[in-house]
């Protein structure tokens, strides 16, 4: 089939088209049943939430003296985050190592990104003990900087609220554009230059921020000692839940892309999956190489094989990132789709499951008594998972998030002038037909 | 005859001198030192240095800088707390360090000699000393409150504190006022800098202040002439900087809403905090929180379980009632009641256990479902998700 041809970047005066393009979902109702359970689930979670601001925690939570990281840190912080490292791990690609073919999946990446970090934050908001202090985190000279906990605190909400959604700001200056009045538009032309300039710039926090606060909390473990499990705890964990945030970044960008193509019957193009696979499967080998030294430098690897309840843990994490890891290197495997979604969900899984378990299974005070989530508690935190999702499902029927709905996604961004070779290829062969 | 009364007042020495001539160790002075470096862990270029050796080799070639205290309408208090040392000797090690031209509590003589001793030190000194004033100035009815040696005490301040280089004002007394101060102040008790505003002057507040603070800046002086750099109130930073709330051990009581109802409560016994007690730390520019008493940890009101009064405050001590509760201004008060937060034991519902277990079984076949559609989609050419079409030779 002839590629979609690719249109050289003259379309200057207008705000579409400069940033990573999009199509909009326009088939089918937005509001099916299950949306709409989703719906019921995320308001659930949110008037408990609502109560919670006003009850002690205890009938909330089965948080303890000993176990002060519930779920909602540990699940929809510690772990979701990592799955929201989309943008950080394909803007690091797509910007700084110049694989241009990803920025037509940015926005997929991005918007999901934002809403893992945005729910996350609410959990974390719901979670707090002493609300009324809390102003104090806007206030720099408050700061006590010899805490752990500040540089994820600040640097979680600033990637949010400011650099994040600086980055998906187009998506609503379109919409504004296609749908706003003479004014608006005339206004849009008159400030896209200005972002346009100052977007690259703007973004370079969206790529530094994450890196600090991804790495940090991996340091807020090296905190807690030998409370975690050695084969978890050490010091390279910083490094480690970095590269798990990368991993889980392209992995639940593939997964996700694939699950809506299918939901709304768009087509998938290759090219575009099978470098983002190569890319999973590479991350899936640095994280693994990292786990496999730094266990044999620090003594541990016989943990890993004693057949305890650890170590079967710690197997089950390793095998579900290196089946991916070893299947992607194929090149029939990556160009599967089914194949793909199934390794993406199992590298998923395993991202999460090292994410997860520091920070709850392998994490054993000695005081011990035992956490299980309370009923609320997981409901409110299914509740933040059914916002997000019920957010995203919104975002792309409203917005032109999604790649385009031809086999070949648009791949005609040249960000800025860039010059695209396979555009100027593109054009020649059009020009010659 | 004065000079056998007053010894060791010929020429002065420098420090190191000083202390082998009365064979005091080489260690108490390091540790001396050391204390100082405690009190004055920044803005002090005295202490700014590595090591208490570093401290020693530079204080050791001072000059002992000649000081005349005055009493004036005062409890000693301040005194006290500078002799008062947990270590025998270690008083012995104070006075070596500085040189006292004349006190009247340490003092031998009295009378006459007493006279003659202050005269000769200010004649000696002149424009050298550091006057170290202990106590209010009472200016009521012409000070006739106060007299000494037929003096009032407006005429000694006047006659001693213009021939000195400069005055410290030791504690809140001297500093503004202090306790003769406190309403209804029939003496109209007023400090040294109200009374010389022009002078050099630096104020020492507190009741009684850690002498520490007072030695620091006397030995700044004699190293090199400066005053540490002072706030408003003319208090060196180094020590009156940071609020007793910002670093109390009580602190975190404080915040996790643990308050001391009754003295001798279950909560006063368990060390919480004293807010409700009339605590004035929040509202307090010192140091006692994080520079104790005696060389002794934990010896301060609060370690001792009594409130922060205030004393460092012009506005706080004796001014306001002990007891009553302090307005917050830079941060916010806690509720009156609070969530209880302590659970000891988890506890595990098996709703809960169900609930996930269904949570994961739900995803798990929905993952399932999901994967098969696609295969299913893959051998029907012409539906979307297809790749077929592409050739790619799969
Ligand atoms: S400031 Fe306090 S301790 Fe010092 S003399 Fe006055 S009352 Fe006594
Ligand atoms: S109110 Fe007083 S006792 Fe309580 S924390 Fe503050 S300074 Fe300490």
């Amino acid at each position: 089939m002839k590629p979609t041809p690719s249109s050289p970047d003259t379309r200057g005066t207008t705000l579409v088209n400069h940033w990573q393009s999009g199509v909009p979902v326009t088939t089918g109702p937005v509001l099916t049943p299950l949306l709409a359970l989703l719906m019921a689930l995320a308001a659930i979670g949110l008037i408990l939430a609502g109560v919670r601001v006003v009850s002690p925690l205890a009938p909330f939570s089965s948080m303890n003296s000993v176990y002060a990281w519930g779920i909602w840190k540990t699940f929809n912080v510690m772990t979701l985050t990592a799955l929201g490292s989309g943008p950080l791990a394909l803007g690091m690609a797509a910007w700084v190592f110049n694989r241009q073919k990803l920025h037509v999946v940015m926005r997929t990446a991005l918007v999901s990104g934002f809403l893992f970090y945005a729910t996350g934050l609410i959990a974390l908001g719901f979670d707090v003990g002493r609300p009324w202090n809390f102003y104090s985190a806007a206030m720099p000279w408050r700061w006590n900087t010899s805490s752990a906990m500040l540089e994820i605190s600040i640097c979680m909400p600033l990637y949010c609220a400011v650099f994040l959604s600086f980055e998906i700001l187009p998506l609503f200056l379109e919409r504004l554009y296609y749908t706003g009045n003479e004014k608006a538009r005339a206004f849009l032309r008159h400030v896209s230059p200005l972002i346009r300039k100052i977007y690259p710039f703007a973004i370079i926090g969206a790529y530094v921020i994450p890196l600090m606060h991804q790495s940090s909390l991996g340091g807020l473990l090296l905190l807690a000692g030998d409370k975690i499990h050695p084969l978890w705890q050490s010091p390279v964990m910083p490094w480690l839940y970095l590269v798990a945030a990368a991993l889980c970044g392209f992995a639940f960008t593939i997964f996700l892309l694939l699950i809506v193509c299918l939901r709304y019957a768009r087509r998938l193009d290759g090219d575009v999956l099978a470098e983002l696979a190569n890319l999973l499967s590479g991350m899936c080998f640095l994280f693994l190489a990292i786990q496999a030294i730094d266990l044999i430098w620090r003594g541990q690897i016989h943990a890993a094989f004693a057949f305890d309840k650890m170590s079967l843990l710690f197997l089950l994490e390793t095998s579900l990132i290196l089946t991916p890891a070893v299947a992607l290197r194929f090149r029939r495997v990556r160009q599967t789709p089914r194949a793909l979604l199934n390794m993406s969900a199992l590298a998923c899984l395993g991202g999460m499951l090292y994410r997860f378990i520091p920070t709850s299974i392998a994490y054993a005070p000695m005081r011990s008594t035992s956490y299980f989530p309370s009923v609320p508690e997981l409901v409110m935190a299914v509740g933040y998972i059914s916002l997000g999702i019920v957010a995203f499902v919104f975002a792309i029927n409203y917005f032109a998030v999604l790649p385009g709905e031809a086999s070949t996604w648009d791949h005609a961004f040249r960000p800025f002038g860039w010059k695209h070779p396979t555009a100027t290829q593109a054009t020649a062969i059009e020009r010659e037909a | 005859m004065l000079d056998t009364l007053i010894p060791f007042s010929k020429e002065l020495e420098t420090i190191d001198q000083r202390l082998q001539l009365s064979g005091i160790s080489r260690r108490s002075f390091l540790v001396f030192c050391t204390s100082l470096m405690v009190a004055a862990p920044f803005g002090l270029a005295l202490t700014d240095k590595a090591s208490p050796e570093a401290v020693a080799a530079v204080l050791g070639k001072v000059v002992r800088p000649p000081i005349i205290w005055l009493h004036f309408q005062d409890c000693t208090g301040c005194t006290e707390s500078l002799l008062q040392t947990s270590y025998p000797g270690f008083a012995d090690l104070i006075l070596n360090v500085i040189s006292l031209e004349y006190h009247e509590t340490l003092m031998a003589g009295s009378g006459l000699q007493a006279r003659q001793a202050l005269d000769e030190a200010i004649q000696k000194y002149a424009g050298k000393y550091i006057l170290v004033v202990e106590g209010s100035i009472p200016t009521g009815a012409h000070g006739v409150y106060m007299k000494s040696g037929g003096r009032t005490a407006m005429e000694v301040l006047a006659d001693v504190g213009g021939k000195a280089a400069a005055i410290i004002a030791i504690g809140s007394c001297a500093s503004w006022g202090g306790i003769p101060s406190a309403d209804p102040d029939p003496t109209g008790a007023v400090g040294v800098a109200d009374l010389m505003p022009d002078h050099s002057i630096i104020n020492i507040p507190g009741c009684p202040p850690n002498p520490y603070t007072m030695l620091g800046v006397v030995l700044q002086y004699a190293a090199d002439g400066t005053f540490p750099e002072t706030d408003e109130q003319r208090r060196p930073k180094f020590a009156f900087d940071r609020d007793i709330h910002e670093h109390c051990p009580r602190r975190a009581h404080f915040d996790a809403g643990n308050f001391v109802k009754v003295y001798g409560d279950a909560g006063h016994r368990e060390g919480w905090c004293l807010y409700e007690m009339g605590c004035k730390g929040p509202d307090t520019h010192a140091g006692c929180s994080t520079r104790h008493f005696n060389e002794i940890p934990d010896v301060w009101p609060i370690g001792i379980g009594a409130p922060c009064i205030g004393c460092t405050e012009k506005a706080v001590a004796f001014k306001v009632p002990m007891f009553q509760v302090v307005q917050l201004h830079t941060i916010a008060a806690p509720p009156t009641s609070f969530a209880p937060i302590t659970t000891t034991r988890g506890t595990i519902s098996p709703l809960a256990t169900g609930l996930v277990g269904l949570g994961v079984g739900v995803l798990a076949t929905g993952g399932y479902v999901a994967s098969r559609q696609f295969s299913k989609k893959q051998d029907d050419e012409s539906a979307p998700g297809s790749r077929q079409d592409k050739g790619t030779g799969a």
